[in-house]
């Protein structure tokens, strides 16, 4: 179970350390832009000065070669004012750097011509000259200008959890021509590539456009596009400019699961409110299903007398149907630290498919007309008391995607939570039941269960499977689960064994069969 | 974002191996002995480029310079020892990019058009610069001592050594 742990928090902290890191990325772009706004900003007042001072410029022509140098590009740019903005808008940051490719050629020519001098060898010395070539070729290198533009689109992007969003990127050159173009796209972290790449390394002539295609799985939440990372190198690729570039869309990809499929049958138990409901009880009254038959009494309908049995026997008698009452539901959610546990490191974690499993019952009870409400394991904060309606269901939607609890995010500031159920003993109306989302790998919560199934709120547990078999470690989590879950049933509660490839609905559906056995 | 192949890139890989090969079959028809280095550079190039190793590529790529100068010194033809010389160059910046494109952008993603456009600069270079050598001394050949040329070729690399180095900046200065 550590073992589950620790891979989880290293799946979610570490994620790579390569250049094209996403967590790296994000942290370095919002430290460096402020200093590539300022200068862009700089790049465009430029031209005034070195217009006014062209001749200061030939003067300190030995100083400042670099500067009279790059003057005429500056020009350029500053004679299409509106292009300029736009391309400053456009790159968050960039920063020029050598590459180091051609390290030792000057060297190695040297040598060449060296050996060719001593050893009076003609060959020997036109490789050292062919050398130099190579030398001089990589000493003229220089940044190409990065101009793209980048537009992103996306096969859906109010996608349902677990989805495969398709992706794609189209790089517009609106600059020079590029020969070595190396693009990574900023994924967020959150969100897994599940098909093809998000790079590429390309020529992009001027003007031409590429487009670049994946598919990332979709993850509960809101997701935004970090800048697109481009790297651009010219022939030689002695030095590269590195550039973050924002995309030209609006790049988002929201994500909440629906409800459940209507033929899901989420049956609850007979504990209710005495609102009108879908929960079948044994109470007899007005509904659909025939419950009994018992003695008239006045003032008993006339719709409801039995009159065939009164032609056949002349006595009256009153027809019962079993009542439907709504239910009062609160949905608690394990979002302990022993509950961030994922079969492995690309998955979501146990919390994140308790979440969604919570955001579809949620929508399904709320459309049958229950109340619910909604609590977590561990913490007293986010409490939704049980209620109905628009608003309601508003504020639920809210609470699922926005409460700092519950997004993927959390298991950054994860502390070790105590578990207060008594503190949502209190809370709890005492007609309510409990739905506990929970992946079941503790005793605690175990024991927490127990202890609300004794105070009468009845408790079914929907349990994400989060262990694997695939070492003999995991196989012992696995059987201890097991154990942890007849134990839970042998209380009284029943319990949902949610496998992790399975839907909702079909664990639901499964366990359902037992329930009514 | 686990799990990114980062090793090196498949067409420049090809390309170092191949011209790596290549190099040292030419320069050993120019010279056998010379062969004593090519092999093992290659060999050194090769592991290199499969384990994206960029020293040993490294390596490898000096030891095949080095057999061209062998060759050179050894007697081999002119025209030989060139390309010999620039199929060595070749091998070495095609397997440091395949290394550093596998390292930047990972192996499973479109690379050959980057790839391709880089080699073909460093192809061309070899091409103008060696044909211009060569030209120049095959046209001179006899006329002048080999020493005036050394001193002449300093010259030149004091002015390449002039070139204007890019300015480096962060963030745009």
């Amino acid at each position: 179970m550590t073992e589950d742990r620790a891979n989880d928090e290293a799946g979610r902290t570490g994620g790579g350390s390569g250049p094209t890191d996403g967590g790296s990325e994000r942290a370095n772009g919002e430290t460096v832009r402020p200093d590539g706004g300022a200068a862009v900003v700089g790049e465009e007042a430029e031209p005034d000065e070195s217009a006014s001072a062209t001749n200061d410029a030939t003067a300190d022509a030995g100083k400042e070669v670099g500067n009279a140098d790059t003057a005429p590009v500056d020009d350029e740019a500053g004679s299409d004012a509106d292009d300029a903005a736009e391309t400053s808008d456009r790159l968050a940051s960039f920063e020029d750097r050598f590459t180091g490719r051609w390290n030792g050629i000057d060297a190695a020519a040297l040598l060449a011509i060296g050996v060719g001098a001593l050893a009076q060898s003609p060959a020997a010395f036109l490789v050292g000259a062919v050398g130099v070539a190579y030398a001089a070729y990589a000493r003229a290198a220089r940044p190409p200008e990065i101009d793209l533009r980048i537009e992103r689109a996306f096969g859906d992007d109010r996608p349902d959890p677990g989805e495969a969003v398709e992706v794609t990127v189209r790089i517009t050159n609106e600059g020079e021509a590029i020969p070595d173009l190396r693009i990574v796209d900023g994924v967020p972290a959150q969100l897994h590539v599940v098909e093809g790449t998000p790079r590429t390394a390309i020529e992009l002539d001027a003007g031409e456009t590429v487009e670049l295609t994946y598919s990332v799985g979709a993850e509960r939440g809101r997701h935004g596009f970090e800048p697109v990372r481009a790297i651009a190198r010219g022939y030689s690729g002695a030095v590269e400019r590195d550039a973050r570039v924002w995309s030209a869309t609006d790049d988002e990809v929201y994500c909440t699961p629906g409800g459940l499929p209507p033929s899901t049958d989420l049956s609850l138990q007979s504990l209710t409110t005495p609102y009108a409901g879908r929960v079948e009880t044994d109470i007899g009254g007005d509904g659909a299903e025939f419950y009994a038959t018992r003695e008239y009494q006045r003032g008993d309908p006339l719709s409801r007398v039995d009159w065939n049995r009164k032609a056949r026997t002349g006595e009256l008698s009153t027809v019962e149907f079993r009542e439907e009452r709504a239910a009062s539901v609160v949905l608690l959610i394990d979002v302990r630290a022993e509950a961030w546990l994922r079969p492995d490191d690309a998955s979501p974690s146990a919390v994140e498919r308790s979440v969604e499993g919570a955001m579809q019952v949620f929508s399904s009870l709320i459309e049958g007309g229950d109340r619910v409400g909604v609590a977590v394991v561990g913490a007293t904060d986010p409490w939704l008391p049980p209620g109905s309606g628009e608003d309601h269901r508003a504020r639920a939607r809210k609470l699922f995607v926005e409460h700092p609890l519950l997004t993927a995010e959390s298991a950054a500031d994860l502390i070790q939570r105590p578990i207060s159920v008594q503190a949502l003993r209190r809370q709890l109306p005492s007609h309510s039941q409990v739905i506990l989302f929970s992946p079941l790998c503790d005793d605690g919560v175990i024991e927490q269960a127990k202890l609300l199934e004794a105070s009468g709120h009845l408790v079914t547990a929907i349990s994400p499977d989060p262990t694997a078999t695939a070492t003999s470690g995991q196989t012992v989590a696995h059987v201890k689960r097991e154990l942890r879950l007849s134990e839970l049933r042998r209380s009284g509660a029943r319990v949902a064994d949610w496998e992790w490839n399975e839907s909702l609905a079909s664990a639901i559906s499964r366990a359902g069969e037992r329930w009514s056995a | 974002m686990t799990g990114v192949d980062r090793s090196p890139t498949r067409t420049s890989g090809q390309v170092a191996v191949l011209a790596g090969v290549a190099a040292a079959v030419a320069l050993a028809t120019g010279s056998l002995p010379s062969l004593a280095l090519g092999g093992p550079g290659v060999a050194a190039l090769a592991i290199g480029v499969r384990r994206g190793e960029r020293s040993f590529v490294s390596i490898g790529g000096f030891g095949l310079f080095l057999a061209a100068l062998l060759a050179g010194v050894a007697g081999a033809p002119v025209p030989t020892t060139l390309v010999g010389a620039a199929l060595a160059v070749l091998a070495w910046d095609a397997g440091t990019g395949a290394i550093e494109l596998g390292d930047q952008v990972g192996r499973s993603a479109a690379t050959r058009g980057a790839e391709l456009a880089h080699l073909s600069g460093t192809v061309t270079v070899a091409a103008v610069a060696g044909g211009l050598a060569y030209g120049t001394y095959a046209a001179t050949a006899g006329e002048r001592p080999v020493t005036a040329l050394v001193l002449l070729t300093f010259g030149a690399v004091a002015l390449a050594s002039g070139l204007r180095l890019m300015p480096v900046s962060d963030g745009g200065r």
